[in-house]
């Protein structure tokens, strides 16, 4: 259904691109509706990843608002010679790590999960990666979630590749001893 | 709440598990050195606490992948929207409407020349509501209007116009909430 949407706003736009560079290039250039195709593309990824990172729904649309927004203000510093995703993401990271809560963080409440999974096999993970500090959560959803490669996760949050690694290491091994912990129980 | 990265590794292991168990997600993902690797895989093949382990760890990655978040609300395309297109109304449309609004007041004032003025404009208008009421009932013929008011009328006509133009632009840029 989203991506129905997306592509018949790519058939409307004159430039007929899908390039998100080419999109971000035209939206730079003051042309809203590559504005509008670009955020289209990327407004389920940016909130899903603004709700695995806040837990809730009204501060998600929020912080994901926020990022489309600050991505409109700083077209102007994106390198069209460069790609478009990991300079995005960087920004988003940006934006998601100085985000400032409206209200205060609610109880962790049950999670939607894929039809494959079965809520008890997903339920603890999700628990446990809501109460993961922001400083391994955000590589974690920057590159399991979101899907960037260790590179531009590094990129995204100003660190080198063997940091970002680490990271992720530590951050699954949090992960893992809490499921652990939750079996044995 | 104490963040889980806080929390301490589970006590209940024997010698070599708290190596081994800081290895598996290196092991996982192949980034251990061969010697390591297989110094791991002895431990886990001799410690079913550990096995418990290396198969939670194995088991994240693809659950990670797998999350699915709820969609996204379908305000927040027209939300963003809304709040680019606010910026793009630069100072000067935001502010020139003012200059012609403080004409347009100034016009109206001078024409009107303070309260004397305006009782006479109120003169004017009864004695033209009752010219137009005779006119109505067939005691006299259609009155003339006279230039001068209808002169003052576009004035305040166009001045509510440039005023509400000026209303929409400032609660575009300001926020909905400002009015």
């Amino acid at each position: 259904m989203q991506e129905e949407r997306t592509a018949g706003v790519l058939r409307l736009h004159p430039a007929g691109v899908g390039e998100p560079r080419e999109l971000a290039r035209a939206a730079r250039g003051g042309d809203l509706r590559a504005f509008e195709t670009l955020v289209r593309r990327y407004q389920r990824r940016v909130y899903g990843f603004a709700y695995q990172l806040l837990r809730d729904p009204d501060e998600a649309q929020d912080l994901a608002q926020e990022v489309f927004v600050r991505l409109y203000r700083n077209l102007d510093r994106f390198d069209t010679e460069r790609p478009f995703e990991p300079w995005f993401w960087r920004l988003a990271a940006n934006v998601a790590a100085t985000y400032r809560r409206r209200r205060p963080a609610p109880t962790v409440e049950l999670p939607r999960t894929t039809p494959a999974a079965s809520p008890e096999d997903v339920s603890p993970l999700e628990r446990a990666l809501a109460d993961l500090s922001r400083e391994l959560r955000l590589p974690l959803l920057l590159h399991y979630y979101v899907g960037l490669p260790l590179d531009q996760v590094a990129a995204a949050l100003g660190l080198g590749p063997s940091a970002v690694k680490s990271r992720l290491h530590r951050a699954r091994a949090v992960l893992r001893r809490v499921l652990v912990d939750e079996e044995e129980r | 709440m104490m963040p889980v990265g806080a929390s301490p590794e589970p006590s209940a292991y024997g010698p070599g598990c708290a190596e081994a168990r800081a290895r598996l997600e290196a092991l996982v993902d192949g980034d251990l050195p061969k010697a390591q690797a297989e110094a791991v895989r002895a431990h886990l093949a001799g410690c079913a606490a550990c096995r418990a382990h290396h198969r939670e760890a194995c088991s994240l990655p693809p659950r990670l992948y797998a999350i699915c978040p709820p969609d996204p609300s379908p305000d927040l395309v027209p939300g963003v929207l809304a709040r680019v297109r606010a910026e793009r109304i630069g100072p000067f449309r935001l502010w020139s409407p003012l200059v012609v609004e403080l004409v347009l007041f100034a016009l109206v004032v001078w024409y009107l020349s303070g309260p004397r003025g305006l009782a006479r404009l109120v003169q004017r208008a009864a004695s033209d509501v009752g010219a137009l009421a005779g006119w109505g009932i067939g005691l006299s013929s259609l009155p003339a209007v006279p230039p001068g008011d209808v002169f003052l009328l576009l004035v305040s006509g166009l001045l509510v116009v440039v005023t509400l133009y000026h209303l929409s632009l400032l609660a575009a840029r300001l926020g909905p909430g400002l009015l």
